[in-house]
């Protein structure tokens, strides 16, 4: 049934911490999507390599097939053994969810996995199997459209122990909170800010042990079309144009003052161009009929380029961040729309070199749309999307 | 009277934004708001000059501080 998955997560540190102890890897096979979440014992630099070390050993042998015994007995050979405690130690979950709505939940020592469907909360049965002297719960179910999956690590459910809470921020409660801002938001993302945001505040913004939440939601498959540039021979407009408005699910984004001018030329339908700048660096934007969104080129994809890398290193996402993507300055526009609302990208670009670009007396160098689109396929690559780029 | 201002890439540099806000202020103030009409525009191929304005399809260059002297000129001088 062709499901997709749209993935997000945020980390807090254990305050004073540079490093988080808390590892998240998202993956994606030919036939699945895997997001793993391991918790280091302890806290900084320690924990941080048993964390990265059972994330990337969990990730890499699934990806390639091993069973959950071969994983597991080579994270017991691999990690380094603690001195203090003579323990070598990572609670970590596995979630891995195939195309065809088959998922597979792993579960060692975190909190349990918090499973929204139809927007009430799911009973994970326990399951539990004893591999190297380890018990794990495991859990196979089926998924579908609307599923939200949050994984967790325990500076989630030690939010504010002993301080706003006696016990911390139980379970329960989480999965209620949870629930509740499922309804709320419309992407992994904004559910994972809100939740670290919760236990943020709990902590009194100085979280008292590495503090990571991951979510998965199902969704259908969101394509999105970005059109930049004029084809370098302006013969290949039409093709180019009917290429970029073929598919009728894709959200259609035209970035570019002559290939807006294109698309209206090609379609024959009205290019209408506000003058509001909602952001005085970044120019308006403009419509035209059956075209989602229109900007500016250049200017507004660096802004773009730039709002996503915010994103992918994941250290400065909190609320500022969304209200940077709520603004309706194009750039803003474009970057909520590939970050929140689209799983694969389609570029179409155009290799036309305006010659007035070409022009030292202007503060900022216009010539350098290809440059700036391989950093943009970058960027949207690591948010584990996939990206797509036709040249004309 | 139908005043369009390129506000593409090269233009924006070259201060469309201050020149869109100048505009419209001398509109305001003059009480123009039926008789001129302000537009955005797209790239209109001239981007070697000035901003691009055109009234009325007539393309001319601007740069913000001449602004004032081209509202006189071209604006209340044709109405």
């Amino acid at each position: 049934m062709g499901i997709t998955v749209d993935v997000a997560y945020k980390s807090l540190n254990k305050f004073t911490e540079i490093l988080c102890g808390d590892k998240v890897e998202m993956l994606e096979t030919k036939d699945s999507n895997i997001l793993i979440l391991a918790d280091g014992m302890g806290s900084g630099v320690k924990a941080n390599i048993l964390a990265t070390l059972t994330s990337k050993i969990l990730g890499t042998m699934f990806l390639n097939g091993a069973t959950l015994e071969e994983c597991v007995d080579t994270i017991v050979q691999t990690l380094p053994v603690c001195q203090v405690r003579q323990v070598a130690y990572s609670t970590f979950s596995i979630l891995q969810v195939f195309h065809n709505g088959d998922a597979y939940l792993v579960e060692f020592d975190n909190p349990g996995c918090i499973f929204i469907r139809d927007g009430a909360l799911q009973q994970i049965p326990k399951n539990i199997r004893e591999v190297e002297g380890k018990k794990i719960n495991e859990f196979r179910f089926k998924v579908k459209r609307g599923d939200a999956l949050v994984l967790m690590s325990d500076g989630t459910i030690h939010a504010g122990v002993g301080e706003l809470l006696n016990f911390g921020w139980l379970w329960e409660d989480i999965a209620k909170y949870a629930v509740k801002e499922y309804y709320r938001t419309i992407s992994a993302a904004r559910l994972a800010g809100a939740l670290s945001r919760a236990c943020d505040e709990l902590y009194q913004f100085k979280p008292g042990d590495d503090t990571t939440v991951a979510v998965m939601r199902i969704i259908d498959s969101k394509p999105v079309h970005l059109m930049t540039g004029p084809a370098s021979d302006p013969g290949d407009d039409t093709a180019m144009v009917r290429a970029f408005m073929a598919d009728d699910t894709a959200k259609k984004i035209v970035s570019g003052g002559t290939s807006s001018t294109v698309v209206s030329r090609v379609l024959n339908r009205k290019l209408d161009v506000s003058l509001d700048y909602v952001d005085p660096d970044i120019p308006p934007i403009a419509f035209i009929e059956g075209v989602d969104l229109v900007t500016e080129g250049v200017l507004t994809l660096n802004r773009v380029l730039q709002l996503i890398r915010r994103y992918v290193k994941n250290e400065t996402i909190n609320e500022d961040f969304f209200l940077e993507l709520d603004k309706k300055n194009g750039a803003s526009m474009i970057a909520k729309m590939l970050i929140e609302d689209c799983t694969e990208v389609h570029m179409f670009v155009g290799k036309a070199i305006n010659s007035a670009y070409q022009n030292p007396n202007l503060p900022f160098d216009l010539g350098i749309r290809q440059n700036l689109v391989d950093q943009l396929k970058h960027a949207i690559e690591e948010m584990g999307k996939k990206v797509i780029v036709t040249y004309y | 009277m139908k005043v369009t201002i390129c506000i593409g890439s090269a233009c924006h540099l070259k201060g469309s934004r201050e020149i869109i806000q100048k505009l419209q202020e001398l509109v305001a103030k003059n009480g123009l708001g039926d008789k001129v009409d302000l537009n955005g525009a797209f790239c209109s191929g001239n981007c070697v000059n000035g901003v691009c304005v055109t009234v009325d399809g007539v393309l001319h260059s601007l740069q913000p501080e001449n602004t004032d002297a081209f509202f006189e000129k071209e604006i209340m001088g044709r109405l």
